[in-house]
């Protein structure tokens, strides 16, 4: 019997997770996918928002900017990569200026910090050399930057471990039951009691909200797609670049991204299943017109790699949090699209306080460890922290992927922390074995190897992420039980 | 009948045109000799080299690089290659060492095209 479930470990249900870890409460986080952070949180332009974009007085606003001014503590503590980096919104004609000034007095309203109005091209072009010279005005917002959301997922999910809450992956919510003061949460890995039960469900809130009775909102998913460039081109551009918004969302951006990489998209395309995550051509080509028109020098040829990620857009276009009055104990943290991931802390904070108006009661953790300990990355030691790795653990003498120089300790550090990779997606997104130019084609087959190893399963059973997406079929001229289209 | 192909004898890979006037054929476009022969046998009955691998025991490589040593009919590929998946070999093997002699009854063999060591 649990005090609070959460549905979801994505950065929200993950954020909630640690927060409530704070407090004497036994908190399980349930998670349909084989490890946490499979959802939107791991396709996203990774984005710390400065919050003039969201309208006064909103949820929205109100979170971002709260959200954004816990990051660099949140990140310090859990030692996730936050780059303060800074933001420009582009004006190419009037309409555009018109647009910047009502997003400046907006953020000045909001309480963003470091808001500025440029129109001086020769100060704009210091902040940003390589910017078009159409380019008539930015808003510069220096509180904005950027952040590994991968990492910051799975550092809250670990810390939240350590001090005390439960994990339990593949775990799909099927039913949900309120019977007197106890929920009977159905999942497919069994029954589930708690007493509070926090939807934090992502594309899928709004029918996790139909089990109890909800519908005071629904999900429109709604696709961006992405390029991915080399690490090469990152040098062309300082700051994450928007262009004016729209109804249809922050247009499409190009940002660095918090190791080096940079982004181009997203696009704002609604579609109807929420398993949807292709990327078209007619995008990829979209999102390389939109980019040269920012960033003339930007070569969209070195795209490395494309993907696509669902917002979970609610009709109300609010965040939906709030305790639910058809059933109480259920609180949702539903329709969280952008600016989410920046809100996140903030989102945790404002659900203890619901979760406080319904009743429950806080006591401290006094043993509350707010820290996650993380080696530095091999490829960022200095020659003489290499040698010393190398003297403590000799499997840091081992490169596994070339392309980003990530050695087999890391991998192995990866797999056997609290909340650890199961998959060679989980790997990736952890320590970047197949985020590199060779996009996996060195490094796949040796984790692989690792995970099987490690895991003690078979090489046949390691998945790349979800439940059945095998990377190794069978041995070659032998009968097979499957095929690849089964 | 006429057929349009492109020979795959030689680099050059000539777009030829292929007549069949009364019992005989006519050849055009083809740059050499060569392709006049395949042209031909192209339109009365195609075959085809086969390049695969079979699976190999006790070496520190699993599968072991084969060819046929001569073209074969080319509806045969199939049942060939459904004959190769099944093929286990022993290392040590030489480069040119016979895995199949006159396979499928054609009158060809199927060849390894590198040698590898046993491991112990």
């Amino acid at each position: 019997m649990y005090d609070i479930a959460i549905i979801g470990g994505g950065v929200i249900g993950c954020s909630i997770a640690r927060e409530l870890s704070k407090y004497k409460l036994k908190t399980v986080v349930l998670e349909k996918g084989t490890e946490v952070c499979q959802g939107t949180t791991k396709a996203n332009s990774a984005i710390v928002h400065g919050g003039y974009d969201a309208k006064e007085e909103t949820l929205k606003a109100k979170l971002n900017v709260k959200g954004n001014k816990m990051y660099t503590n949140l990140c310090q503590e859990l030692n996730v990569e936050f780059k303060k980096i800074g933001s420009l919104v582009m004006a190419f004609d009037e309409e555009n200026m018109e647009t910047l000034d009502i997003l400046y007095k907006r953020g000045l309203a909001n309480g963003v910090e470091g808001l500025r109005l440029i129109t001086d091209k020769n100060e704009i072009k210091i902040l940003e050399p390589n910017i078009t010279d159409k380019v008539i005005g930015v808003l510069l917002c220096e509180s904005a930057g950027v952040v590994c959301p991968f990492d910051l997922n799975y550092a809250l999910m670990e810390n939240a471990i350590t001090n005390g809450v439960e994990l339990k992956t593949e775990h799909d919510v099927i039913n949900i039951k309120k019977e007197e003061n106890c929920f009977n949460i159905d999942t497919t890995k069994g029954v589930i009691k708690s007493n509070y039960v926090i939807n934090a469900a992502g594309v899928y809130a709004d029918e996790i909200n139909k089990m109890i009775g909800g519908d005071e909102y629904y999900i429109i998913p709604r696709k961006g797609e992405y390029r991915v460039l080399d690490k090469s081109e990152s040098k062309k551009i300082n700051h994450v670049l928007f262009q004016c918004p729209s109804n249809k969302g922050k247009g499409v951006l190009i940002t660095p991204t918090a190791h080096n990489n940079v982004l181009l998209g997203p696009t704002a395309v609604e579609v109807d299943d929420k398993e949807d995550i292709s990327v078209s051509d007619y995008s990829l080509e979209f999102i390389s017109n939109s980019a040269q028109k920012i960033i003339p020098k930007i070569d969209a040829l070195k795209t490395i790699t494309s993907f696509a990620g669902l917002r979970a857009t609610p009709n109300t276009r609010e965040f939906m949090i709030f305790a639910s009055n058809k059933c109480k104990g259920f609180i949702n943290v539903g329709g969280i699209e952008s600016p989410g991931l920046t809100a996140a802390p903030a989102i945790a904070e404002y659900v203890i306080h619901i979760l406080k108006n319904e009743g429950l009661e806080f006591i401290e953790n006094e043993s509350f460890n707010p820290y996650r300990k993380k080696a530095k990355p091999f490829r960022n030691m200095t020659k003489e922290e290499r040698e010393e790795a190398i003297k403590a653990d000799e499997k840091y003498n081992k490169i596994i992927c070339r392309c980003e120089q990530v050695t087999e300790a890391e991998i192995l550090d990866a797999i056997h922390r609290p909340a650890g990779a199961k998959t060679v997606d989980g790997i990736k997104r952890r320590i970047r074995p197949g985020m590199g130019r060779c996009q996996g084609g060195f490094c796949g087959p040796r984790v692989v190897e690792i995970l099987a190893r490690e895991l003690n399963i078979s090489i046949e059973d390691v998945i790349k992420d979800k439940k059945n997406s095998k990377m190794i079929l069978g041995k070659m001229k032998e009968e097979r039980k499957e095929t690849a289209n089964a | 009948m006429q057929s349009n192909i492109t020979c795959i004898v030689c680099p050059m890979g000539c777009r030829m045109t292929i007549t069949k006037i009364d019992d005989r054929f006519n050849v055009e476009g083809n740059t050499c000799k060569r392709g006049v022969k395949y042209g031909i046998q192209e339109v009365t009955a195609p075959k085809r080299m086969l390049t695969s691998t079979v699976k190999i025991e006790g070496s520190v490589l699993h599968m072991l690089p084969v060819k046929t040593s001569d073209s074969v009919p080319k509806e045969m590929v199939f049942d060939l290659m459904d004959i190769l998946n099944k093929v286990r070999v022993n290392a040590p093997i030489k480069v040119g060492d016979i895995i199949i002699e006159d396979v499928l009854g054609t009158g060809v063999n199927i060849v390894a095209t590198r040698s590898i060591q046993k491991i112990s």
